[in-house]
This record gives structure tokens, sequence and C-alpha cells, in this order.
């Protein structure tokens, strides 16, 4: 139902307007994609899965064994082990509503979570729809010494490009540090996030060749952590000259890199992307912190006795 | 449904009693998880021999430049190994179309890059036992074993080194049934969980030399009996004869299970796969068991 807005006069204007212009060129408020228009080249029209696209690259090129893994006896036994009897959700710090004291709170966006900025999802009981599961690994290179010598950043991204077998994305400086010399937009490094099989060729190289070789490893550390899965380690410069792909040709490269790995995870806590993560074959090491609130996610006795009752 | 929920959270919390009369028994799903790679179809093999040879057909050319350096040996060898296609020449006609050639490689076909083969595998043939045999050369060639085991071919179902891309399951033929392990909560030790003791009584009928892990104590299944020792179907049964079996995975790690013979209710054992385990066991418990097994 149109309502007449208490600043117009006339309800006429607004009743009539169209969403874009009538008269040619009609600018479209929707985004025109031109390649779609021009019949110039009709290949550019697929999508990047269709093989007929130029852009198609084949993926499933050999079975995963991380996958089948996963699906044949980790996912089961992470259903079984963070399963807990009358889970109940723990909600999260959300944004709150305005009271309503102004008449200016009227459409204003939702006040802040009390105590923070960013709201903080909500912990919910683990079910067979919220098995944990491996997302994709990033890798983050940033060469301290790039800033100096420009061609590192080069280096270090062909680096990660001869580990992987994908193609990295440069990284810049965004903040102006001037004792450090560092100005925003100097090209610093290199990352790149994988998926699927290059995310499982990549962690099962990490967990059987690289990591059992390296010196004073004892696992990632257990306080490692966004709090929300994702789990986040790193590697020196000497533990990257044990992968295979740079062992086996040392002569091309007079310098390494050491970088940073996150392991992306869809587990809710922590605590269960650790699970998630030490079944794929990651050690883990030091104390664990669970924080208070995670804990409290079970029914209480006086209440799950008169829910039975009842 | 308040006699279960009872049952339960005395188990879990071990507080109350209330259990003395209720027959409960502990079972133990045992499991060895795949050693090699899942068998893959014949379908599947084309179908990622299809991949792999498109994917390196579309790939960018090996960088030989940056591997073998100029003038060294080892790009001499690399450069003796590889196959080169023929180049196009000018007034030649080609049946299956010009060749286009960039870098050594005819980009209309999948790429081939050869490896040069290492000295030591070149040695005569009747050298190539005697190295496979010297421990102390650290060059000696990689050989893999066998997908198929000695233990497939005479079917040794006692044996855990048999369907290797499988997972097997334990499965013993106590008191005229072939079952999982099942052991008899006890009232002295009704208090130290389902799990302890599922793993205890597989130490008792298999032997200390096992080394298991247990995935969790929470039981992954119940199955109940009736008074006659018959699988009940209908949960809503309230029978107070009923007897409730608890199913807890676990997975061996390392050792053996090497059957008891002080142990008179087990006589026989088996690490079966799934399908074996259908053909193996009573329809009723395999309905019942049917959907914790994997199917790989």
């Amino acid at each position: 139902m149109f309502q007449q807005s208490v600043r117009q006069f006339s309800s006429s204007a607004v009743a009539q307007k169209v969403g874009c212009a009538q008269v040619k060129p009609v600018h479209h408020k929707v985004r025109i994609i031109k390649k779609f228009l021009s019949p110039k080249y009709p290949e550019l029209k697929y999508e990047p899965h269709d093989i007929r696209s130029p852009k198609y690259k084949p993926y499933l090129t050999t079975p995963d064994r991380v996958q089948d893994h996963y699906f044949n006896t980790l996912q089961s036994d992470l259903l079984l082990i963070n399963y807990r009897h009358g889970q109940q959700p723990i909600y999260g710090n959300k944004r709150r509503q305005w009271d309503m004291t102004s008449p200016y709170h009227l459409n204003r966006p939702l006040r802040k979570p009390k105590g923070q900025i960013v709201p903080s999802p909500t912990i919910k009981p683990r079910t067979y729809e919220n098995v944990p599961r491996l997302e994709g690994v990033t890798l983050n290179c940033f060469v301290k010494d790039a800033k100096l010598y420009p061609a590192q950043a080069i280096s270090a991204a062909l680096q990660l490009q001869q580990i992987t077998g994908c193609k990295p994305k440069a990284i810049f400086a965004k903040t102006n540090v001037p004792n450090w010399k560092l100005r925003p937009g100097m090209k610093m490094g290199a990352k790149i996030t994988l998926h699927g099989r290059d995310a499982s060729q990549f962690i099962s190289t990490l967990t059987e060749i690289v990591l059992p070789r390296t010196r004073d490893f004892y696992g990632i550390s257990n306080r490692s952590g966004d709090r929300y899965g994702n789990i986040a380690f790193g590697l020196t410069a000497e533990e990257v000259k044990l992968f295979p792909e740079i062992e086996n040709n040392q002569d091309s490269w007079p310098q390494n890199f050491g970088f940073d790995i996150t392991l992306h995870t869809s587990a809710q806590t922590d605590a269960d992307a650790r699970i998630l993560l030490s079944g794929l074959g990651f050690p883990f090491t030091g104390s664990e912190r669970i924080p208070k609130t995670l804990l409290n996610d079970l029914v209480s006795e006086e209440e799950e006795i008169s829910t039975t009752q009842q | 449904m308040m006699q279960i929920r009872q049952l339960t959270r005395s188990f879990a919390t071990a507080t109350t009693t209330t259990t003395s009369n209720i027959p409960i028994k502990s079972s133990l799903i045992l499991s060895r998880t795949p050693i090699v790679t899942q068998d893959i179809s014949e379908f599947e093999k084309l179908f990622y021999n299809y991949q792999e040879e498109l994917e390196r057909r579309l790939m960018w050319t090996f960088p030989k430049w940056f591997y073998f350096k100029k003038g060294t040996v080892a790009e001499r060898e690399f450069s003796e190994a590889q196959n080169y296609p023929i180049p196009n020449a000018r007034g030649v006609w080609f049946p299956q179309g010009n060749p286009d050639l960039k870098h050594g490689r005819d980009r209309r076909f999948k790429q081939e890059v050869i490896l040069p083969k290492k000295h030591i595998e070149s040695d005569n043939n009747n050298k190539e036992e005697d190295s496979d045999n010297d421990f102390d050369n650290v060059g000696r060639p990689i050989r893999a074993n066998s997908r198929i085991t000695k233990f497939d071919k005479e079917n040794d179902q006692t044996s855990l080194e048999r369907k290797l891309p499988r997972t097997l399951y334990l499965l013993v033929n106590q008191n005229g049934n072939w079952k999982f392990p099942s052991f008899n909560v006890l009232s002295e030790n009704e208090n130290s969980g389902l799990h302890k003791i599922a793993e205890d009584g597989l130490r008792i009928i298999g032997g200390d030399k096992i080394n298991t892990w247990s995935v969790s104590n929470s039981p992954a299944a119940v199955i109940k009996y009736d008074s006659n020792n018959k699988i009940i179907h209908n949960t809503d049964n309230n029978d107070q004869l009923i007897t409730r079996e608890f199913l807890i995975k676990s997975h061996i790690i390392a050792g053996k299970f090497d059957l008891q013979k002080s142990n008179n209710s087990v006589s026989d054992f088996k690490w079966l796969v799934k399908e074996e385990i259908k053909d193996l066991v009573d329809i009723s418990y395999y309905s019942k068991i049917d959907h914790l097994l994997s199917d790989i």
C-alpha cells in the first residue's frame, strides 16, 4: 500500500517514479556485463566450469585420498566425539535494539553488541549437519626485506607457486610506517588460498613429509586459533626447504621465505577444529584453554528432570 | 521414555544407581581403517585419465630452462630423454594438421615430460634383485608393495593384513552367534563407563597385546533384546526385561587380536568387510548395524 510521506506535499510524483531513465540511452541500475551483449566472443559467455570456456581447468585429475579418509572414517568419528547429550545453543553477542527514547532511533542501524564491535556467532548443538570439515588452506608469505629488494616479493610468489602448483596473488603494504621505510602500495610478498584437491595435496605433503622432519617441532600450539575454528601457524625459511619441490631442486633456491599457514575449517569453535585437524594428521601441543562460556552448553540436571516429567 | 532417560543419565554422570536390575551390555565396534587408497572402478579410472590428459593439454609448457641450467649434464640427459615432435616445415603436407611447436612442445596435444632414468635403475637385470635386498644401500630402488597380500589370496579372515583398501571390523562367535564382541555391565563396574567396560572386555577375550583407540564415550547406537534374546524393532516396548546393548566405536592402532583359550564364551573371531558381515550375521542384527559400517 502506498503511504504518503510527511515531508512531501505531492503524492503523484512519488507514485509515478520509475526506477531508471526512460529516454535513450537508458542507464540501467543493474550492471551490464558487456561480453554477454556482444556477439563477438561467444565462448566468453560460458561459465568457467563449462568445458567449452577458455577459463576451464580440469581439476578432478586424481582420486583425493584425504577426502576419502574424511568421508570414510573421520566424519562419523567427529560426530560421535563432538556430540554431547542435551546440548543447547550458546547465543552469541548480537547487535542490540535502540531503546527508542529519541525519535532519531527510528530506522537507525542497530546498536553495537555489548563490549565488542563485531557480533559473535551463536554456537549451535553438534549434529550430523554441522560436522566440521576442512574448507581451505591459506598460505601468506610476507617478506620484510621486500621493501629494500622488491625482487624478493616475486621470488616469494614463485616459491609458493612451486610448492602448491597454483598461482599466488601479490600482497601489498597497507600502512605507512616511516621508521621501517614502509609505504602503502609496496609489493611485500604473496598469498594463496587452496581449496579441494590442491588443499588436500598440500596438507598431505605437510603432515607426511615436512612436519615430521622439522627440527624442534612438537606440534601446533593449542593457543593458536581465531575462536571460530580457523587455526594458524608458521613455517620458517629453514622448514620450507624440506618441501620436496624445493629440496630436489636446491640450486634454484638460493633464498627461501617462511610463510604463515591458516587452516580454515567449518568448525564452530577452535577445540572442534583441533579435533578435526588432528584427525587429518596435525599434531598439537601445549595447554588448551577453552573459554568458560563454551563449557556451559548442557542442560542443567533440574531442568532436564522437569522436562522429562512434563 | 522416562525409563531410557534415567538410564543414560546415570551412566553419564555416575551418580544414581537405578540400573541394578536392568540388564545392560556394552559392545565394541572395533575397526581397522583402510591402509591404502581405495579401489576405483573402471569408469572412474577412465574419467581420471581423461581429465589428467586434458590438464596436460591445457597446462603451461614445462619450463625446462628453470629446472635445468644450460650446458649442464642434467640438462643434456633430460633433453635426450624427451620425445620431440616433428617440427613444422614449409611445403610439407601433414595429414593430421600442421604441428604447432613452442619450446619443443606440440601445443595441439597433451604435454609429456619424461624424466631421465637414474643410473641405479638402469643396472643389469641380475643385479636388480640383489640391490632390492641390500638394506644398507640407501640408494636402492623404491618398489611399492602389492595391494593384494598373501592373506587375500589365502582368504585368511583372521588376519589384519587383508583387504587393505577397505575397513575391517572385528566379529566374534559369542555364545554361538556371530556379532560384535559384547560384554555385560556388572554391578561392581557400572560406574566406570561403557567405553571402559568394552575396552577391558576386549583385553579379556583378545589378550592385552592390542592397542586400540576409543572414538568417544558416547555410544554410536543401541540394540534392544527381549527376554528371549531376540532383537526388538519397535521402540515403544515397555517390557522391564529389555536388555540394552550399547555399541561403542573404536579403532585398532597396533597389535593384534589374539583369541584367549581361557575364555569360554568366545569360540572364534574374524576381521570382515561390510559385505562379508552381511553374509555372516543374523539378518535382524545386520539391519541394526548396517548404517554404522563404512562402505569403503
